[in-house]
This record gives C-alpha cells, sequence and structure tokens, in this order.
C-alpha cells in the first residue's frame, strides 16, 4: 500500500497551522460567495488564485478546496430563503427547499442543507483518494495517441451533453479552440494569431480568460441591478425543531454516489447531479407527492448530490489533465500557476502536494459544516450587501489579480475584452463552459495527434494501435449515441416545479 | 414574456417577417462573427500547413455554425431556448444600456489609470465614483466600503504577497518634494 | 557587437579605477527582472540568489516577474530599461539569443550588458533504461541502419535541447525524427512509457532518473563533466565537439555605467561563492558555473555565432 502510506505522509502538512488558516478563510469566503446569486465557486476560485501565488502550493490548493466545497453548499442559502439559486448547482435545492422556508421551517432547511452538503463533500474526497491514484497509474500508460483520443473524448462529451441549442454549444466550443490556439504552436514554432503582439506569442494565459468570462458578466448583472434582492423575505427565525436524522442515511448514499459518477463524466456538472439525485429521490419514494412541496429528503438529496460532485470532478482533471467542468479547469489554472503540471507525473514528483489537496478536500468537508453553523446568521446577512457596492469591488479584484499573473496591464485588457464577450454571450443564451474546457482540450488534442503522426512517421494506424486507444473510442461511441438513444426513449419525468 | 416579445418586435422586412429586438441582435451578432470567421481565415492561409489544419477546419465548422444559426433565426426566432433560458435573461431597458455604457467607460478609465495613479489610490477612487454612477447614493457606505476594501487589498498584495503594483503616484509625488 | 566590446574595455579601465560618484551605489532598490512565472526554474535560481547579492551589494533587490513569450517579454523590458544600474535582470540562453535570430524583437543581444553568467546547465541525450543504446556511437550506427527511426523528445522547438539535438545530427550525419513537447516532465513521462525513444533534456532534468536506475544517461554536454554528474561522459570525451546547454545569467541595459556593472559583477561572483548559497544550490540540485561579464559577454557572441548559423543553413522553427 505505497498509496496509503503517501497519502498518510500528507496528513501533517496538512494540519500545519498555515495551511489551516488558508482552509478556513477558503471555506468562510466560498460559503460567502455561493451564498451571493450570479457568483459561482468558478468565479471566487479564479478571482482569488493571485492572492495564492506566493504561498506555498499546499496553502493555496487548501484555500482553493475551501471555496470550491463552501461556495457549493453558500448557493442552498438564497435557494431555500429567497428560491433564488446562488449557484447553478442549487437549483434543485429550491424544490424543497423553498417550500419549506415558506412553512416557517427555513432553519430546519438550511441544517438538511449543510449537514447534506457535509456529507457529499466528505464521500467524495474519499472517492477522490481511492480512485485517482490507480487512475493516475494507469496513465503512465498513455500514449500520444492515446491522450488524442483522451481530448477527443472531452471535447465530445462537451458538445453532445451541452443542454440547450447544439449550434450554440458548438459555437462556444469554436471560440475556446480558436482562444486555445493563439500563440506559438508548440510543434513547430509557427506563431498562430499573434498579430505580431509580443504579449499574445505565449498564448492566453487560462486566468485571464477564466476571470473575463466568469467575473465579469456577474459584475455587470449586479451593476445593472439584475440580481436585487428583497431583503424583507430574509428570515430565518423560526424555532429549532427535532428532527429524525437517521432517516435521511439512506437518502445521503444514494445522492452521494450519483454525485460522484456524474462528477467523473466530464461536462456534466453539479446541477445535473442535484437533479439526477432529487428526481430519483422523488421516483423511489413511496409518497411522492410530498416532494417539492417542503420535503427534507428533497434538500437533502439535492445538497448532498452537487456537494459528492465537488472533488469527483477533480479525479480526471488531476489523473489526466482533462477538466469535467469549468470549476475544474480554473483549479487546473492554479495547479499552473504553482508549478504543477497535471496528469501522472503529479503523483510521484509532487506526491505531498496533490494527496495534501486532496486532504484539504476532505477536511474542508467537515470544516464547512462548522463554519456553516456558526456563521449561519452572518451569511444571511451577506445577502444584504448592496450590489451596486459588490459590483465595482469586484471589478477592482478582477483588474488587481489578473495583472499580478504577469505583471502586465495587456493582460488586463484582454481579461475585460473576454467580459464583454462573456458578458454577450450570456446575454445570447450561448454557454461559456465549453468555450473555457476546449481551451485546455483544443490543444491537447492538436498537440497529442500531430506528435503521434510524428512518430509514426504519418502512419494513421498507429492512431488506435494500443488498447487504451480502443476503450477511449469506445466510450466516445457511447457519448455519442447516448443521447441520441435518450430521445428515442420516452422523456422521464422532469421536475416538476413548485 | 409573449407580450414583451410582441412589445420588442419590430418589422425587419414588411409583412413577411417579425423579429424580437434580441432576435435581430442575435442575428447582427451571427454575421459580425462569421465575417471574423473568414477574415482569420485568410489569415491562417499564410501558416504552414502544419500549423493550418486545426484553424482551418474550427474556422470552417465556425462559420457553418454562424450560418445554421442565422438561417434558424431567420426561419423561426432562433434555436430552440428553455423557459428558464429565457426568463434569465432580462429585456434591455434604455436605462440599463446607458447604465451599461457608463460602467464600461468608467472601467476603462479606472484601467487606464491605473499606470498614472497607481493602483491603490485608482481603487480609492473607482469604487464610489463606479457605485455613484450607477445609481448608489449612500455617501458614507460608498467611502467606508472603498477604505475597507483598499486597506484589504494593499494588506494582502503590498504586505502578505509583496506583488510589485504600478506605483503610487502620491508615494512619488511625496517622495519628490 | 560594438557595444559589448566597449563595455568590456570599459569594464577592464573601471575596475583598476572606480569613480567616487558611483560609491554609493546603490542607493534605492534595485529591481530584477525574471523572464518567467513565478516559482519557475529561475525564478527559484534567481530569488534564491539575489539574497546574497544583496548581502555583498549593500541594497535591497525586488524581484519582478515578467514572463511571457517565451522570455521575449521579460528580455525585451530589460534591454529598453533606463540603463541606470536599478534595473538588471536573468537572461537564458538560447531563448534570449535565438528569439531575435527568429523574429523581430523590442531588443537584440547589443542592447543587453551582460553581468555574470550564474548557472550553465550542459544538454544531454538520455534513454530509458531497458534501451540497447549504451554509447553516442551506439545512437549513431542504430540511426545510420535506421535512418529518421529515432525519436527524440525536446522542451519545444528551438529549445536548447532541440538545438543540440539540431548540432549532434549534423556532425554525426544521422537523421532523427523531432517530437516536441510543452515542458520536460512530458518528455520524461514520453520516454519512460516508451512513445519517444531519446530525451534531449539538461543533465540535472535527468540525473536524478539515470542513478534510480529508470533511465540512462549517456552523454553531457559540457566542456568538463558537471559536479552533480561526474559519472557521466561528456559528448567531447566520446569524440563530438558539442557544448551546448541552456545559461542563466545576469544582464543590465546596455549603457550601464562601466563602474556600476563591474560593481554588480564583482556582487554576484562574491554571492556565488558564498557557502549557504553553495549549499542552497546544490540542495535545489542547481548546475552553477559563474563567468565573470568579459567572459560572459565573450560566450554569448560566440553562441549567438553558432545559432545564427544553424538558422541561416536550416530553419528550424516555422519551417515544416
Amino acid at each position: 500500500m505505497v498509496v496509503f502510506n503517501e497519502i498518510l505522509a500528507a496528513v501533517p502538512l496538512v494540519f500545519t497551522v498555515e495551511v489551516f488558516v488558508a482552509m478556513i478563510v477558503g471555506t468562510a469566503i466560498g460559503i460567502a460567495i455561493g451564498a451571493l446569486p450570479g457568483l459561482s465557486a468558478t468565479m471566487g476560485i479564479a478571482v482569488l488564485i493571485p492572492v495564492t501565488f506566493s504561498m506555498s502550493p499546499l496553502t493555496a490548493l487548501g484555500m482553493i478546496a475551501g471555496i470550491y466545497n463552501g461556495a457549493m453548499y453558500g448557493g442552498s442559502i438564497p435557494a431555500i430563503l429567497l428560491r433564488i439559486p446562488g449557484t447553478p448547482a442549487g437549483i434543485a435545492t429550491v424544490f424543497d427547499g423553498y417550500p419549506m422556508a415558506q412553512q416557517g421551517r427555513a432553519r430546519l432547511a438550511l441544517d438538511i442543507s449543510l449537514a447534506s452538503s457535509s456529507i457529499g463533500s466528505l464521500c467524495s474526497a474519499v472517492a477522490l483518494l481511492l480512485l485517482a491514484p490507480p487512475l493516475a497509474m494507469v496513465a503512465l500508460k498513455f500514449g500520444p495517441a492515446d491522450y488524442f483520443w483522451l481530448a477527443v473524448f472531452g471535447l465530445t462529451t462537451i458538445a453532445v451533453l451541452m443542454s440547450g441549442s447544439p449550434v450554440k454549444g458548438l459555437l462556444s466550443a469554436c471560440f475556446g479552440l480558436v482562444v486555445g490556439m493563439i500563440g506559438i504552436d508548440v510543434i513547430n514554432g509557427q506563431p498562430r494569431f499573434t498579430f505580431d503582439i509580443p504579449e499574445l506569442r505565449g498564448g492566453v494565459h487560462i486566468i485571464v480568460l477564466l476571470t473575463g468570462l466568469y467575473a465579469i458578466p456577474p459584475a455587470i448583472d449586479l451593476a445593472l441591478g439584475k440580481l436585487a434582492i428583497d431583503g424583507s423575505k430574509l428570515n430565518i427565525s423560526g424555532k429549532p425543531e427535532k428532527f429524525a436524522w437517521a432517516s435521511l442515511i439512506p437518502v445521503w448514499m444514494k445522492s452521494s454516489v450519483i454525485g460522484i459518477v456524474i462528477g467523473i463524466i466530464p461536462a456534466l456538472g453539479g446541477n445535473v447531479a442535484a437533479l439526477l439525485a432529487w428526481n430519483e429521490q422523488q421516483r423511489s419514494a413511496k409518497d411522492s407527492s410530498r416532494y417539492g412541496k417542503g420535503a427534507p429528503e428533497g434538500v437533502a438529496a439535492a445538497e448532498c448530490a452537487n456537494n459528492a460532485d465537488t472533488a469527483a470532478t477533480l479525479i480526471p482533471a488531476l489523473t489526466l489533465g482533462v477538466p469535467g467542468n469549468a470549476v475544474a479547469a480554473v483549479i487546473l489554472g492554479a495547479l499552473l500557476v504553482h508549478g504543477l503540471r497535471p496528469g501522472p507525473e503529479l503523483f510521484t514528483a509532487n506526491s505531498q502536494i496533490v494527496y495534501g489537496f486532496m486532504l484539504t478536500m476532505l477536511v474542508t468537508a467537515g470544516l464547512m459544516f462548522v463554519i456553516g453553523r456558526l456563521g449561519a446568521r452572518l451569511y444571511v446577512h451577506v445577502l444584504r450587501l448592496p450590489s451596486a457596492l459588490l459590483a465595482p469591488m469586484i471589478i477592482c479584484m478582477t483588474v488587481i489579480g489578473v495583472y499580478s499573473v504577469h505583471n502586465s496591464m495587456f493582460e488586463v485588457g484582454l481579461m475585460l475584452g473576454f467580459g464583454c464577450i462573456g458578458f454577450a454571450m450570456e446575454r445570447m443564451s450561448i454557454p461559456t463552459a465549453p468555450a473555457v474546457l476546449a481551451v485546455i482540450l483544443g490543444p491537447m488534442a492538436e498537440e497529442a495527434l500531430r506528435r503521434a503522426l510524428l512518430i509514426s512517421r504519418g502512419d494513421l494506424f498507429y492512431l488506435v494501435s494500443s488498447p487504451i486507444s480502443w476503450v477511449l473510442l469506445t466510450l466516445i461511441g457511447i457519448a455519442i449515441v447516448t443521447p441520441v438513444w435518450r430521445r428515442l426513449r420516452p422523456q422521464v419525468a422532469s421536475p416538476s416545479q413548485p | 414574456m409573449t407580450e414583451t416579445v410582441r412589445r420588442d418586435a419590430l418589422r425587419l422586412t414588411p409583412g413577411i417577417y417579425r423579429m424580437t429586438k434580441r432576435q435581430f441582435a442575435e442575428a447582427g451578432a451571427a454575421v459580425l462573427l462569421a465575417g471574423l470567421c473568414v477574415w482569420l481565415l485568410i489569415e491562417v492561409r499564410t501558416y504552414p500547413s502544419g500549423s493550418q489544419y486545426l484553424p482551418v477546419g474550427v474556422l470552417g465548422l465556425a462559420i457553418l455554425l454562424c450560418l445554421a444559426w442565422l438561417i434558424a433565426l431567420l426561419r423561426k426566432g432562433g434555436p430552440p431556448v428553455s423557459a428558464e433560458e429565457n426568463a434569465a435573461i432580462p429585456a434591455a431597458t434604455p436605462g440599463s444600456v446607458k447604465r451599461l455604457l457608463v460602467l464600461a467607460g468608467l472601467t476603462g478609465a479606472y484601467t487606464v489609470s491605473i499606470p498614472w495613479l497607481g493602483f491603490y489610490t485608482a481603487t480609492f477612487l473607482a469604487i464610489p465614483v463606479i457605485s455613484g454612477a450607477i445609481g448608489y447614493r449612500n455617501l458614507p457606505a460608498m467611502l467606508l466600503s472603498s477604505c475597507v476594501f483598499t486597506v484589504v487589498v494593499y494588506g494582502i498584495f503590498k504586505l502578505f504577497l509583496a506583488v510589485p503594483l504600478p506605483e503610487e503616484l502620491v508615494v512619488r509625488l511625496m517622495g519628490g518634494l | 557587437m560594438k557595444t559589448i566590446m566597449s563595455l568590456i574595455a570599459g569594464v577592464a579601465v573601471s575596475v583598476l579605477a572606480v569613480t567616487p560618484v558611483w560609491a554609493d551605489y546603490p542607493e534605492r532598490p534595485i529591481k530584477m527582472i525574471v523572464a518567467y512565472s513565478a516559482g519557475g526554474g529561475t525564478d527559484i535560481a534567481a530569488r534564491t540568489l539575489s539574497q546574497y547579492i544583496e548581502k555583498y551589494l549593500g541594497g535591497t533587490i525586488v524581484v519582478e516577474n515578467k514572463a511571457g513569450a517565451g522570455g521575449e517579454i521579460g528580455f525585451g523590458a530589460l534591454a529598453n530599461a533606463d540603463p541606470d544600474g536599478y534595473t538588471i535582470g536573468f537572461i537564458n540562453s538560447p531563448n534570449v539569443l535565438t528569439i531575435p535570430i527568429e523574429r523581430e524583437t523590442s531588443y537584440t543581444l547589443d542592447d543587453l550588458a551582460p553581468v555574470a553568467n550564474v548557472i550553465y546547465d550542459p544538454g544531454a541525450f538520455s534513454v530509458r533504461a531497458d534501451s540497447e543504446i549504451e554509447t553516442l556511437a551506439d545512437l549513431v550506427e542504430f540511426a545510420k541502419k535506421n535512418p529518421g527511426e529515432v525519436t527524440y523528445g525536446t522542451t519545444g522547438v528551438g529549445s536548447d535541447d532541440h538545438l543540440a539535438a539540431l548540432a549532434f545530427q549534423r556532425q554525426a550525419g544521422i537523421e532523427m525524427t523531432h517530437i516536441p513537447f510543452k515542458g520536460n516532465v512530458d518528455v520524461r513521462a514520453a520516454v519512460l512509457g516508451g512513445h519517444v525513444m531519446l530525451a534531449s533534456m539538461n543533465v540535472s532534468q535527468t540525473i536524478a532518473d539515470h542513478r534510480e536506475g529508470t533511465m540512462r544517461l549517456f552523454g553531457q554536454m559540457s566542456n568538463k563533466r558537471w559536479d552533480g554528474a561526474d559519472e557521466i561522459p561528456t559528448f567531447k570525451e566520446q569524440g563530438f565537439d558539442i557544448i551546448m546547454g541552456s545559461d542563466r545569467g545576469m544582464a543590465a541595459p546596455a549603457g550601464i555605467d562601466p563602474a556600476v556593472l563591474a560593481k554588480l559583477s564583482d556582487a554576484v561572483g562574491k554571492a556565488m561563492a558564498d557557502p549557504e548559497f553553495l549549499a542552497k544550490a546544490k540542495a535545489q540540485n542547481l548546475p552553477i558555473t559563474f563567468m565573470s561579464a568579459e567572459e560572459f559577454a565573450a560566450h554569448l557572441v560566440k553562441l549567438n555565432a553558432s545559432y545564427q548559423k544553424l538558422w541561416d543553413e536550416n530553419p528550424w522553427s516555422g519551417a515544416k
């Protein structure tokens, strides 16, 4: 059990004062970010990564783990109290959480949400610790051809699984691919789309793109008063009531598994996990009519599943460098900033940091429970922050943050430009996630393909010569066929909105 | 929603098409994007062949997608959008457009002023100015939050992280005395 | 070229008579531009060394990272800075030399006044431990029998690894296939996974694998064997006159007062002889090699000429 020893070796690193404080701060900030409608975990991490630049890698990652877990729970606060999901993943929490609040059981709903979130995160972190190391060992065997198919698999799932309009989803992916091509072509040194601007030769830094796409549009929305909140609805007074917590255990078990599985599949996120878990809970319940009308189990299922998704998304990201969603993409960016290249090497050369990071995902799950419990009232007040003040602060924070990436004003301008594009995309219902994933997967696919063809001197059979390639080809096939098959089948009853 | 759509509807070609403002904007975006792709495609043709495959493929696909988008808009008012997505997009009002322009202008001015004023001075000024310009009127809260934010950012970046940001004008002036 | 020559002369003169005007230098903090991101190899080396330069120079040094475009942004910022002695920076060869050869840039070698070289990391060839290739002669023999069959991984087009392999191919009269990667971690993985046959990577990056027995290092491209890898024969010992690798040295903008330059160069020399620094360098596996301002300038001029020749004969980038 080499892996087990390495995990144990990382434990003392996680419990240093520095890392522990970072985790507490991260979790506290994460819950606040999640609670504010429009601000997501992706945005929070992207904006705060520069703050972590000169921290030691594990301190930085501990803080990021806290933000990630915390934001997933934080999203349930406005979902329950105001019927506004704080993050997209909080959407299923609205179904039962808001009716509970209307019945005067807001306090209980928040408690259930907190407990379920913590348990979901905990299960997810355990899954990460158990599944990532063996996958990393397999990943060492990946050749260029295999990496090509892996990236293609990632791109296929984005294109196929993105909800809404496929035309817009694909356009977004094309945008990401073009941005990913900016800079010097690694294979032959040709600068592409640089227009003789030296700052573009090294390519667009992923943090610049992510900050622009994920932090600027919400700031604009806040400034335009689109996310204004009616403060009078914020009422969590209500007597603490007795509740049979043990009855939620089966719900947690089922939802955690759903969350973890969804998390591992690229392109599916916490919102899908939460919806599926809620649906499953309703379907399998004896009295399904209670759901959508304030059933505690509904809140538990949704919140547990969206938090069980968190660490699981990092499994393919850390081992193969393939991010499953936008948050995982930002975390990859954070790793790169600290000189850590995702992939199997991470598990050998930097094993203490990577296992330490996984442990911080586990520890912050527990911290979240404590912080959420102690700060419940405070977080409700976060919702009262005037949006007209919040907007300029977010803009200033993104500017200073992006500037400190490379000490470059050019990149600040670039980030604001991406922000405008992101805002326009949002207004035209073009999803931004495919663009972000394509920025990472596009160059990976292109370089791997061209490297494979260089190695085989143009022999296309090299691309299908390894068993790993065949496995990946099969997965690509499944990813393409599944939605078609689903469309031929009668639709699963979609959640009835209360 | 349908009501507002009706009200916003403008006649593009009398008697043939009815497009909402938003659909009209989307059509414009599709045309613009397709044009941009064509321009990039011309640029790409100068690259050596190995560097050309992916950009040509992607840009070609993007042009086709833009056309598909445009056709869908002209035929039935755009690709299907779920009700939730539609509700999430607020209709543009003259007031919000004005605010958006003010915000964009001030953000630009803020960015340009950083190398001159220094980061902290510029930020200290930007927060009250921007929030005031978008209609916030609580002056004490504005000044307080501006102070707190600047001090916190100063604490994080200057003392804690030692990131060299552009020099402060105030410091330069005082240094010159 | 003239600038460098005059500088060398200037340094020689100024060593004899340090003008009292500069006796107070440095009066304010010195900015040290590093053309690579914080946390990278050059950055860590620069930050480690700067503490010891401070000790001997008697001032403070603030490291500023200006990363991007393979170092071009940082080199350009350094070359175009005010030559008052308060902006210095790290320059990395071959990038600092090859970028102006490959394309139009905001600086050339003439705009820089070398201060001292700090690190010389020789290039090296290595294979997976179970490979039948044990010497350069084996490699040449194999490549002659199977032209183009030898695939070699490098950290990118125009990198020192790539140029070294090109020079070797030319000297040995063989043909190998270049497979560029993004970083040495990827090259290592590809060689260990058996996807690429040969790794052209710096000695300091491969020696640990060699000693662990996972890879076989069979040649380093230095004049004499590096202390950290003294069991590895040089290319010269095996009959190939190839001295290539990556240098990390310090430079100031051209036009700097020779007395200041001498003072800086002197401080770097003393810092690099500091036993504390030497211990840290050893811990970080840094192959340090001090060169004075004149030596470093002459070295860069010579290297530049050889790269220019390689480029003129067969440009390595954008040509495929």
